[in-house]
């Protein structure tokens, strides 16, 4: 399996001299699916924000889909292979119907008509959105409906990864059982950082855990969320469908020790996780 | 929360179906006779073809007025302040001293106004707006100026949103619209905090239209195709505008 994402030694600091992103190094591949957790503050949003190429001022190597983000050219070219979803979808629509704003990502790949038709024909299936949907106002839709209208707009562009920020920040349950359900059906590599941990578990296979800008673990979902002394010292809890046999077999297991920062590949879970795959 | 310019930009009349790179040159030109205009017959004269056009819109009456009326909350004060501040030709009326050229320079600036106004709606609310933008692109308007239109356009919402929002958070607080010193400064600060909050997301939106490939160049699937009725449009509105003006320069009579 290739890898996708590579990153060494990602360090960022806030304008007030705050840090931010410390020494975080990591390998990601196709195909994975990626859960990012910590509390508030970890660092999640600027680790996406440095991914997606809208931070510039950051310090180490970052590499998304063979884009070097450390190049103006890179963080330009990167749009092209990557997709975001933001937390609030309201940010993300620009057109005044739902069928031109899924267009929208495609028409500025500069991709002929019929083929913008297609694309948006198809994302627009792919998360459930009929004709009936085509012409309405996304500002008119229900929460559930407009992050559908996001995805869609970013599946569109055909992206290699997909970088998803709270994607169950307004989700009622249905809306959230919904959202499982599109992802499910999308085959692409992602990484979605959320405060769901149900919903990080039911849609991830790898999971990874910020805080204080520093990655803390990297492991098999099922693995580290039922780490309870872990997520209990990052301020996380263990998701209640975590089994309590699961949890004694995570506490007998040990703790996880911390990534190296300048070596991803030694990192046994990091490692065990590839392997799986 | 919805674009309201955008309410009946998808209707079919005359107005609507104009192609809208014809549309914006021709009326362009409108506009821009309707500004020079100085004689008060021919500014009724404009106003009238203005209401016309905005009329051939099939635009809903009293949308229409609401928005007219608006626009006479800024106009009616010049009109009554310009006659009592010019000095030349001066007459009484009761215990006032009018002027008569304030008088004849505030009806000139009223009804150039009024004209201009209706033009404007009538190519806005007949136009959704991306193809409105992308219209401007075509007639080489620079891209960075249409970038800011789209910019500026996306931010009206952000901000009224957030005041909005604001303006709930006082009202669950038990804020009311109160006179007094206090309230007009916690106003102020809500003014300025809904700034700041809304620029903010304007720079979320900004970065999500970047990571949607946006590069200052606008795109659509709206296909511009200028038939012979857009082109036969655009030029009964040059030759009216055309006749407008040489009838207010005194170039033709009747």
């Amino acid at each position: 399996m290739s890898c996708l994402v590579e990153i060494q030694n990602l360090q960022y600091a806030y304008p007030q001299g705050r840090k931010a992103l410390v020494d975080v190094s990591l390998h990601l591949n196709h195909g994975e699916r990626v859960g990012l957790i910590g509390p508030n503050g970890a660092g999640k949003t600027t680790f996406l924000l440095v991914l997606a190429g809208l931070m510039n001022d950051f310090q180490g190597e970052v590499s998304v889909a063979g884009c070097d983000l450390s190049t103006a050219a890179g963080r330009r070219s990167v749009h092209r292979k990557l997709g975001v979803v933001f937390q609030n979808t309201d940010d993300q629509i620009v057109n005044a119907n739902v069928y031109e704003d899924v267009a929208f990502g495609p028409l500025n790949l500069g991709l002929p008509e019929i083929e913008v038709r297609q694309r948006v024909n198809q994302a627009l299936a792919s998360v459930g959105l009929n004709e009936d949907y085509w012409q309405r106002i996304p500002f008119h839709l229900s929460s559930g409906e407009k992050r559908r209208v996001a995805i869609a707009g970013v599946v569109a562009m055909q992206p290699q990864i997909i970088l998803m920020d709270e994607p169950t920040s307004d989700l009622d349950p249905r809306g959230r059982r919904e959202l499982v359900q599109i992802l499910s059906r999308l085959p692409i590599t992602r990484i979605v950082s959320s405060h769901n941990l149900e919903f990080v578990l039911e849609t991830c296979d790898r999971v990874l855990v910020l805080d204080e800008g520093r990655l803390r673990a990297d492991g098999p979902v099922r693995r580290i969320l039922a780490d309870e002394s872990l997520m209990l010292h990052h301020g996380l809890e263990v998701p209640g469908s975590i089994s309590a046999e699961e949890r004694r077999h995570a506490a007998l297991a040990g703790p996880i020790p911390e990534p190296a920062p300048n070596h991803p590949h030694s990192h046994p879970h990091s490692s065990m996780k590839l392997t799986s795959l | 929360m919805r674009a309201e310019v955008e309410l009946f930009a998808n209707r079919s009349s005359p107005v609507h179906d104009w192609d809208a790179r014809w549309k914006i040159a021709a009326l362009t030109t409108g506009i821009a006779v309707l500004s020079s205009l100085q004689s008060p017959a021919a500014g009724l004269a404009g106003v009238a073809g203005a209401l016309g056009l905005l009329w051939s819109g099939r635009l809903p009456v009293p949308f229409l007025l609401a928005r007219l009326g608006v626009a006479q909350a800024f106009l009616l004060p010049c009109l009554v302040l310009l006659p009592l501040t010019f000095s030349s030709q001066p007459f009484s009326l009761g215990p006032l001293t009018l002027s008569g050229e304030g008088l004849r320079v505030a009806a000139m600036m009223y009804l150039r106004a009024l004209a201009i106004l209706a033009v404007a709606m009538a190519v806005v609310y007949s136009t959704p707006m991306m193809v409105l933008l992308r219209a401007l692109q075509c007639l080489l308007v620079p891209k960075t100026l249409v970038s800011i239109a789209l910019l500026a356009y996306r931010y009206l919402f952000t901000l009224s949103w957030e005041f909005m929002r604001l303006r709930w958070a006082l009202a669950t607080r038990g804020f009311g619209n109160r006179s007094a010193r206090a309230g007009h400064r916690i106003l102020a600060n809500v003014v300025g905090i809904s700034l700041l909050r809304s620029f903010e997301r304007t720079e979320r939106i900004q970065q999500a239209m970047h990571c949607r490939g946006y590069t200052g160049q606008l795109h659509t699937l709206h296909r511009f195709d200028g038939r012979r009725s857009d082109i036969a449009k655009s030029i009964a509105c040059v030759l009216f505008a055309g006749a407008l003006l040489a009838w207010d320069r005194g170039w033709i009579r009747w």
